[in-house]
This record gives structure tokens, C-alpha cells and sequence, in this order.
């Protein structure tokens, strides 16, 4: 025998829904109201008007708390708190409270945030497809926060631009070349760069090669050439500064000197020993080839 | 008889000084009351320092530095294994200048660097520690070693002008006692010394460091501990207002190879 199953079945319930609200007519106008009397009750009003402005004065504090944020957040002077979490620390709080303030006043005008959640993945399609560029550009920038290539005051070269990072937006990053221009560099650019951090080490290491004549006494150049680097103050002695015999060419044998210093002295030290080599090589004679003779490599 | 600190009149106004410190000779003019000019081979620029009317007097004291030093011992070092042994050796001296009065006390204004230390790089290119570095005589005992450094005091007179410790200020003494606590015999071949850490300490005429202690953990490894003023009759150095000087001398261990020499291991 098959059970029977009875299923109690209710009458669904109307939904709750509220009344709407009746609009109150306003009071007539007595006949010697001001004009800004009769502007109020044009827009319906104080009743009326006040979410609104309710919702400009959240929208103005918000900015103002979200700059003097920043601001606070600027001064802080603490070891190990970089130029660069500084800024990470400030986007984050402006742009949170500068949300959080929008939020607020749309609820004030009567935006439910169900409805603004729903309408935001509508919006956010709708954004992705028209601004497209702009979008890639900002979630490069927030990688570009976050993953940390470089950070502000880095010395980078990116594609044929050196220069130091200044700031890091959401759309574009600034760069002061050496020849004190601005060069603004979108996100994405630079996200699918090469970028050369210059700031990473403190040690570099300068390689310069010099190419002397085949019946040149290679056993005196390498001497000279240590000698050259060893007297340089600002050269490091570890690792030590070295000679290696390169290549033979038609015109010569290169040699290479190397030695070490503290990146910030790097175009200096490189100058000046670049000169120091071509002097005394001249000065002790040593036999030149017949094309070039000493070249920095980059 | 205590060397340091130096105590120098500074000129009077209008008038110059000649001054003899780590083998340069620098002037001393004071402009006006309270303007000085220090000039020099190194100063050839001049540098102008401000003061006060009552800035009478110039003091030096020697000083290590701030930053590590690097030292490469001539001689081979050979520590046998579960075997130690003490060694001493000389650590260059800077000179600080302070400018003020006895009553009112001193501020450091200058400091003359030995005439050449150059720098090092302890550690791998990519995070090693900048220091100085410099190439010694191992001697095999403190004594030794501060008789092959001491600065004659027949020679010393009290005007700045020809005072041996001033234009060559004799350099410090570093002892320092090596333990291998491995079974390997090792080869020690630079000693990375925290000088930053370290006091400076006085005993007829000698300048002298903490004696240190450098436990050989490994072929890759070595801890220096400070184990207080080299000779108990030593008398610490204060600072330029006769203040005792409060050193960190926190053990420091070096986790970077003090065995080999970089070079072509390391980037070429």
C-alpha cells in the first residue's frame, strides 16, 4: 500500500509592503514670501531638499576627513616605514573614506545599497567595455602598489626613459629624468615593461673594457689598470677590482678592467677611471690599436 | 698621563691657527666672534663654522668611526680545530673636532678621516654591509702590538701645532681571540670589526678597543662578542663633554663566508 503523504498547503501570504508615503501638500505661499521662500517651495519644500543636502555636506566632510587623513598619515616618520607604504597607506585610507562617504550619501538620498550593489555589476560591464584603457590602467597601478618593482625615489629606466619615480597613481606613474623632465608613464606601459631598478643595490660593478695594440706588454697594461683602480678612493677593495684578457681582434686585444662601487657613485667613478686608464696608458706609452682604443660598455 | 681629549685655544678674532691633524695641515681663522674658518688641502674651498663669542677652545678626541671595518690580516690566519688563540692587530682613528668652552661645553663640528681607508663590501653584491677596509700586521699579542704603535712621549708637546697625536694619532689596538669550535683546521682571512659598537679606551698614550671574542661556528660562520676593555688598567674615553660613552655590544654574528675571499665568486 502506498502511503499516503498529505501535504498541508497555507494560502501564500500578500507581501508586506508599506503604504506609500502620502504626499503632504504643502502650504500655500503668503503673498509676501522672499524669493528664497518661493525657491524652497518650487522644490517641494525643506522636507524635500534636506536628504540632498544632508548628502553633499557627508560628501564634502568625507573629502575633507579623507584629505587631512592623507595628510596625518604623510608626517609619519618611523624607521622602516618607507616613502612608498606612506603612499600605499594614503591611497588605501582616501580612497576608502572618500567611498565610504559616497555610500553614505546615496543612502541619505534614498539609494538603497542592495540596489547600488545589484546596479554596480551592470555598471562595472558597462565601464569595463567603454573605458577599457583606463581600467587595465588602474588595476596595473594597484599592482604596481602592491607586487613593488620600484618604489618612489627608485632610480628605474623604463624602455628609453631614466629617471626617478616621483609618484605612483592609479592611471599613470611620474618619472623626473636626470634632465629634470616629467615623463608620465601609464601603468599598463609599464607593467609590460622592462624595468631596470637601479635603487635595489647599493654595489655596482663598472666594466671597462680597453683595447690595445697586439705587441702591447699585456703583463704592464694589467698592472697599470690595477694600478689605476687601486688608487681610486672610492673604488671598493672587495671585491677586488680585476683584469681580464677578453677576445684578440684584427685591431687588437681588449682587455677588461672591473671593479666595484657603491651605485650612487657609479657615473663618477666610471668617468673618472675611464679618463685616469686613457692618460696613463698615453703617458706610459703603451701601443694603441689602429681603430679605437678604450670604450665604456653600458 | 692621559693624551686625550686635546685642548687647543682657538685664535682670537682675526687671528689664524695652523693646525697638523692626520698629516694635513689645516687653518683655523677666526673671522669675527662668532664665525671660524677652517682651511686647508682637503678644505680648499674653505669651510665657514658657526659659533659664539664664548666658543674658545677646540677639543679632539679620537674616535672609531660609524661603519664596520674590514680587516684583512697580512699573515695567514690558521685556527686548528677545538683550538684557539689570540691575536692583535691596529684598527685606524678618526679625529673629531668640538668646538666650545669648558663652561658651556662641546660640540662636535668636524671630523678628519685617517688619510686613506678604503672601502669594502662584506658579503655578497646583492646584500652585503659597506665598511672600511683595510690590510694589517697580525702581531701575536696585545703588548706587542701596542709597542709597535705607541706614539713616543718624548716627542709630544701640549701646543696643537707639533702634536704627534694629533697629525699622527697613533691607531687603536684591537685583541681579539679566535675559537674554532669545529673540528676542521680553518683559515681565517678577514675579520669584519663592528666598530661602531666598540668603546675606546686609554692606558700610557695607547689607544685601545674592546678585546673581542670570535667563536669560528663554521666555514661560513663566526659570532664576535665583546668581552670588555683589552688591559683592566685601560681608562674608557668619554665624549667631548666628559661623558661616559654607552656602546651596543650585543654579540654579532656573521652568517656571510669570512674564510674566502670574493672575487671571481662573486659577480665575475
Amino acid at each position: 500500500m502506498i502511503p499516503t503523504i498529505l501535504l498541508q498547503t497555507t494560502p501564500p501570504k500578500p507581501a508586506a509592503t508599506t503604504p506609500p508615503a502620502e504626499a503632504i501638500p504643502l502650504p500655500p505661499l503668503p503673498a509676501d514670501a522672499t524669493v528664497f521662500e518661493r525657491l524652497l517651495h518650487m522644490m517641494g519644500g525643506w522636507g524635500a531638499i534636506s536628504p540632498y543636502l544632508y548628502a553633499v555636506i557627508i560628501v564634502i566632510a568625507g573629502y575633507l576627513l579623507a584629505k587631512i587623513s592623507t595628510k596625518v598619515i604623510q608626517r609619519m616618520d618611523r624607521p622602516g616605514i618607507t616613502t612608498h607604504t606612506i603612499t600605499v597607506m594614503q591611497k588605501i585610507v582616501f580612497y576608502l573614506i572618500i567611498g565610504s562617504a559616497f555610500i553614505l550619501a546615496l543612502q541619505k538620498v534614498g539609494v538603497k545599497l542592495s540596489n547600488l550593489l545589484a546596479a554596480a555589476g551592470i555598471v562595472t560591464v558597462a565601464v569595463s567595455f567603454a573605458a577599457q584603457t583606463s581600467v587595465s590602467n588602474v588595476i596595473s597601478g594597484i599592482f604596481l602598489l602592491f607586487d613593488r618593482p620600484f618604489s618612489i625615489g627608485d632610480t628605474i629606466k623604463v624602455d628609453t626613459t631614466l629617471g626617478v619615480v616621483q609618484s605612483i597613481g592609479l592611471l599613470s606613474s611620474k618619472v623626473r629624468t636626470f634632465d629634470n623632465l616629467v615623463v608620465r608613464i601609464p601603468n599598463e606601459a609599464l607593467l609590460k615593461s622592462t624595468i631596470i631598478n637601479y635603487s635595489l643595490v647599493q654595489v655596482r660593478r663598472i666594466d671597462i673594457s680597453v683595447t690595445v695594440s697586439q705587441e702591447a706588454d699585456l703583463a704592464r697594461v694589467r698592472e697599470l689598470l690595477l694600478s689605476v683602480m687601486r688608487e681610486h678612493v672610492s673604488v671598493l677593495d672587495e671585491p677586488a677590482p680585476a683584469v681580464l684578457t677578453d677576445l684578440t681582434t684584427e685591431t687588437g686585444v681588449v682587455l677588461i678592467a672591473r671593479v666595484w662601487v657603491l651605485s650612487s657613485e657609479f657615473v663618477q667613478i666610471r668617468s673618472d677611471l675611464t679618463t685616469s686608464v686613457i692618460e696613463l696608458l698615453k703617458s706610459e706609452g703603451i701601443p694603441r690599436p689602429r681603430q679605437y682604443w678604450a670604450h665604456v660598455e653600458k | 698621563m692621559a693624551s686625550w681629549p686635546i685642548d687647543i685655544e682657538l685664535p682670537l678674532p682675526g687671528e689664524s691657527l695652523e693646525l697638523d691633524i692626520q698629516h694635513r695641515k689645516i687653518c683655523l681663522r677666526r673671522s669675527s666672534d662668532n664665525q671660524l674658518e677652517l682651511t686647508g688641502e682637503a678644505y680648499k674651498q674653505g669651510v665657514v663654522i658657526g659659533g659664539s663669542p664664548d666658543m674658545t677652545t677646540a677639543r679632539f678626541l679620537p674616535s672609531l668611526g660609524t661603519m664596520p671595518l674590514l680587516v684583512f690580516p697580512k699573515s695567514r690566519l690558521l685556527c686548528p680545530g677545538h683550538q684557539s688563540f689570540e691575536v692583535a692587530f691596529s684598527v685606524p682613528v678618526y679625529i673629531v673636532m668640538g668646538l666650545g668652552s669648558e663652561t658651556r661645553g662641546f660640540t662636535r663640528v668636524i671630523d678628519f678621516p685617517p688619510m686613506r681607508v678604503p672601502r669594502a663590501l662584506y658579503g655578497p653584491v646583492d646584500s652585503g654591509i659597506i665598511c672600511r677596509s683595510v690590510q694589517t700586521e697580525i702581531y701575536h699579542s696585545l703588548a706587542v702590538a701596542r709597542r709597535q704603535t705607541s706614539v713616543s712621549e718624548e716627542t709630544s708637546s701640549e701646543t696643537g701645532e707639533s702634536n704627534p697625536f694629533l697629525s699622527a694619532p697613533p691607531p687603536a689596538v684591537l685583541a681579539i681571540k679566535l675559537e674554532n669550535t669545529t673540528s676542521e683546521p680553518l683559515d681565517i682571512i678577514k675579520i669584519m670589526a663592528p666598530l661602531a659598537h666598540l668603546n675606546l679606551y686609554e692606558e700610557d698614550g695607547d689607544l685601545l678597543t674592546n678585546h673581542l671574542r670570535m667563536k669560528l661556528l663554521g666555514e661560513l660562520e663566526a659570532e664576535l662578542t665583546s668581552t670588555g676593555s683589552a688591559s683592566p688598567e685601560a681608562i674608557p674615553l668619554k665624549d667631548l663633554n666628559g661623558n661616559p660613552v654607552v656602546q651596543d655590544q650585543r654579540p654579532t654574528l656573521f652568517a656571510h663566508n669570512y674564510k674566502q675571499k670574493t672575487g671571481l665568486e662573486f659577480g665575475f
